[in-house]
């Protein structure tokens, strides 16, 4: 006999939603939700999406166990200048860092317990761009 | 009848020492050789390429001369690098604008996400 459990919500979509619940500027502003600022996959133009940011989402592994998920994430923050990409990784670490947060998916109530972060963001090389990015690593640990 | 009390005193300069011994170079090597084949793998690969500059052999494994050092606590640790020596490394590592992979590839963070203590156990 065995137990069906519940499957792990996708951190991408945890984080979209507590990005947005936290910072009520990544909401798109146009009506149609073509101006998106956190994402899964680059848009064509950065520069069209990086007023005020864009942050993208990318979990690279990590281990899942029997209820607890441990997924490790890259998180790339593109703004028009330096300054703005610096504070945007820097307020976005402090909120994911003060932890628990509990994320309403549906009817349910999701627990990311604890994030780590063994890399902290740092400027990464985007060339031929006005745009700037900074990027960091992150592990979380999201309940089932 | 006899009481016998036991006590335990921490010995950090021993395991001070143990942290920086082959014993525990050993595993730190492996698992970072088990880091290089694996991102090896994930690496982009062009086999009509002929110049013989293909990433995916450039990856090396090279003891660390500067042993990691814990920022709360400075109790040095054997450690190892692994090198990714290509010219475009960063670029496809990481993306860049106008490359092809714009987002990157990320061997070398896939491949460490994937041994040690983030080892995927996934289905395992």
């Amino acid at each position: 006999m065995s137990n069906d459990y519940t499957p792990f919500e996708d951190i991408h979509d945890l984080l979209m939603l507590l990005l947005v619940e936290k910072f009520p500027a990544l909401e798109p502003t146009a009506l149609d939700g073509s101006d998106f600022h956190v994402d899964i996959e680059l848009p064509d133009s950065i520069e069209d999406h990086s007023d005020p940011v864009f942050i993208l989402l990318d979990r690279i592994g990590g281990q899942a166990e029997q209820f607890t998920d441990y997924p490790v994430v890259d998180i790339g923050f593109y703004a028009a200048t330096w300054a703005a990409a610096r504070d945007w990784a820097r307020d976005v670490t402090a909120m994911l860092q003060g932890t628990p947060h509990i994320i309403q998916v549906g009817d349910r109530k999701i627990v990311l317990e604890r994030t780590e972060v063994p890399s902290a963001p740092l400027e990464l090389p985007w060339n031929d761009s006005e745009s700037r990015r900074f990027q960091g690593t992150y592990r979380f640990s999201v309940r089932r | 009848m006899p009481v016998v009390k036991v006590t335990y005193v921490e010995d950090n300069e021993s395991f001070g020492a143990f942290m920086m011994s082959q014993q525990v170079a050993h595993p730190v090597e492996q698992a970072s050789h088990e880091v290089r084949l694996i991102a090896r793998g994930l690496t982009p690969y062009d086999e009509k390429d002929q110049d013989g500059l293909h990433m995916r052999d450039m990856f090396v494994v090279q003891r660390d001369p500067v042993p990691w050092v814990s920022v709360k606590k400075p109790a040095p640790r054997v450690s190892y690098l692994v090198i990714n020596a290509h010219r475009a490394a960063a670029a496809i590592e990481f993306g860049l604008k106008k490359a092809a992979k714009r987002k990157g590839v990320r061997m070398l963070g896939r491949a460490g996400a994937r041994v040690g203590q983030m080892r995927d156990q996934a289905g395992t």
